[in-house]
């Protein structure tokens, strides 16, 4: 993963044990007063590149996701394994792209009111004044591509934009892959590059849950990418990989949170699986929904919450969240479990939940 | 003040260099842009937008490219004729990559650095005149 606390898991954790946070008020001409933001600094993304030139097509969410998954396929030695790449699929959650804003402010430079009324002339400028590649650096599902193209990845790839719950339902998509028999092993999870004038300014006059009036004192925008590789479980003890977890197929997602949390509820039942921890994954408020999670649950899990530390990643943020949730699992004794919520702000609810320990 | 051929070429080499991500030292006038430095055809796209705004001109992609695409809908019979005639226009592709004969499909790869420099020798005067004529 890569986040504003730091790239891969161990570096994060680190960082969050040591009671960092990367959250900070903006400065001055970052962003609105009040605002607060985490955000990833630059890094080089050329290690990462297996085809270096791609690093032009890249915007700063692909460079993330790209790491993020060079060092998951590490992580899980999937080179050891003989994979075929025809079986190897990608699917990444994310919200939109930073549209290069810089670019489209230098194309219409100094022309703020025509460009905003003469759309004849704003069309010419964009078209002059824009690199052609403009548009393939932006598009949704380039991150998908790029994470495909630079690990080799020639299986089946999608990407989700399903705002803030599109990491976990990218990942609950892999999981799918992997049960139906469509992928061997799959690169799965979120990208976001949510510290960006766009984003910026599209909450800041929409509505969203949970902000008074247009401050979001609670939503902290962020960036950063976690992807995860999902694979059959026999597959990965004949490799002797570092296994984190199993997804539960309980996992699920839409618009009923108490529905959700009652299928994973009886499936860890079933299993006779301890649950140790909860994220719910808010962006905003918690109001209602924390009853939800203590009317199924109980007050018997701890409550984990990484928005204080690492602020919103939108889309990525419930994958972020699920990496770390998983790091818990390991060294369990008994069988035990952990959950990881998402809700988006048109009211979608994600809800993975992750099995292990006693292994 | 139009640049001079030293010039040009050392601006296009810089610019080659970026966008296709070779070491400068690679990119050499005879390179064969997608042989030699890997271009793609999203490239020459991104090529031509980069050598606009650093020269500051228009730059239509049927003139600087022009030979590479030319023979794309020849039919076969007039093949050999037309090639013979392309290879007498344009003596600085790289033919001799190809001894045993061109197919039309291989004419983009006989595209090189010297391609781009000999276009602008010949486009940045024309530019300047058009600005002149004004």
């Amino acid at each position: 993963m890569v986040t504003p606390l730091g790239r891969g898991l161990a570096a994060n954790l680190e960082a969050l044990s040591s009671g960092r946070s990367a959250v900070a008020p903006a400065g001055a001409g970052e962003g609105p007063p009040g605002w607060k933001f985490a955000g990833v600094p630059d890094f080089d993304a050329r290690p990462y590149f297996r085809v270096p030139k791609a690093i032009k097509l890249a915007d700063r969410r692909t460079r993330m996701a790209v790491a993020a998954a060079s060092m998951a396929v590490e992580d899980a030695g999937l080179a050891a394994g003989g994979l075929d790449p025809e079986r190897l699929g990608v699917v990444v959650g994310t919200s939109g792209s930073d549209l290069q804003a810089e670019e489209l402010g230098r194309a219409v430079a100094g022309e703020g009111e025509r460009a905003a009324a003469d759309i004849p002339w704003f069309a010419d400028r964009i078209l002059s004044g824009l690199n052609p590649l403009w548009l393939v650096v932006n598009l949704p599902n380039m991150v998908s591509a790029h994470v495909a193209i630079q690990l080799d990845a020639q299986g089946p790839n999608s990407a989700v934009m399903t705002d803030w719950i599109a990491g976990l339902q990218a990942i609950e998509e892999g999981a799918e892959w992997i049960r139906s028999g469509e992928a061997d092993a799959v690169l799965a999870g979120g990208a976001e590059a949510g510290v960006l004038p766009f984003v910026m300014s599209s909450y800041a006059q929409g509505e969203r849950p949970g902000a008074a009036g247009d401050a979001p004192s609670e939503l902290a925008l962020a960036d950063g990418a976690a992807i995860f590789v999902i694979e059959d479980e026999g597959r990965a003890r004949a490799r002797a990989a570092r296994i984190y977890g199993e997804i539960l197929p309980s996992s699920g997602s839409g618009g009923q949170e108490t529905g959700c949390l009652e299928a994973i509820r009886a499936e860890l039942g079933r299993r006779g699986a301890k649950l140790l921890a909860v994220s719910r994954g808010d962006g905003g408020s918690r109001s209602a929904r924390d009853d939800a999670w203590a009317r199924v649950f109980g007050e018997g899990p701890e409550i984990v919450d990484y928005r204080p530390a690492l602020g919103h990643a939108l889309a990525a943020s419930a994958a972020i969240d699920a990496g770390l949730m998983l790091a818990r699992l390991r060294g369990a004794a008994e069988p035990s479990a952990v959950v990881c919520g998402a809700r988006g702000y048109l009211g979608q609810f994600a809800a993975l939940a992750f099995a292990g320990g006693a292994a | 003040m139009i640049p001079s051929r030293a010039e040009i070429e050392d601006r296009v080499r810089t610019i080659v260099s970026e966008a296709l991500d070779r070491p400068a030292a690679e990119v050499r006038e005879e390179s064969s842009l997608i042989d030699d430095l890997g271009a793609e055809s999203i490239d020459f796209l991104d090529l031509v937008f980069r050598l606009e705004t650093a020269f500051g001109i228009k730059i239509p992609e049927d003139r600087i490219w022009a030979g590479s695409q030319d023979l794309a809908d020849a039919p076969e019979e007039e093949m050999a004729e037309r090639l013979r005639r392309l290879r007498a226009e344009r003596p600085a592709f790289r033919w001799d990559r190809f001894p045993d004969g061109v197919r039309k499909e291989d004419l983009p790869r006989l595209l090189t650095v010297r391609t781009i420099v000999d276009f602008l020798e010949r486009a940045l005067p024309e530019a300047e005149d058009g600005h002149a004529g004004r």
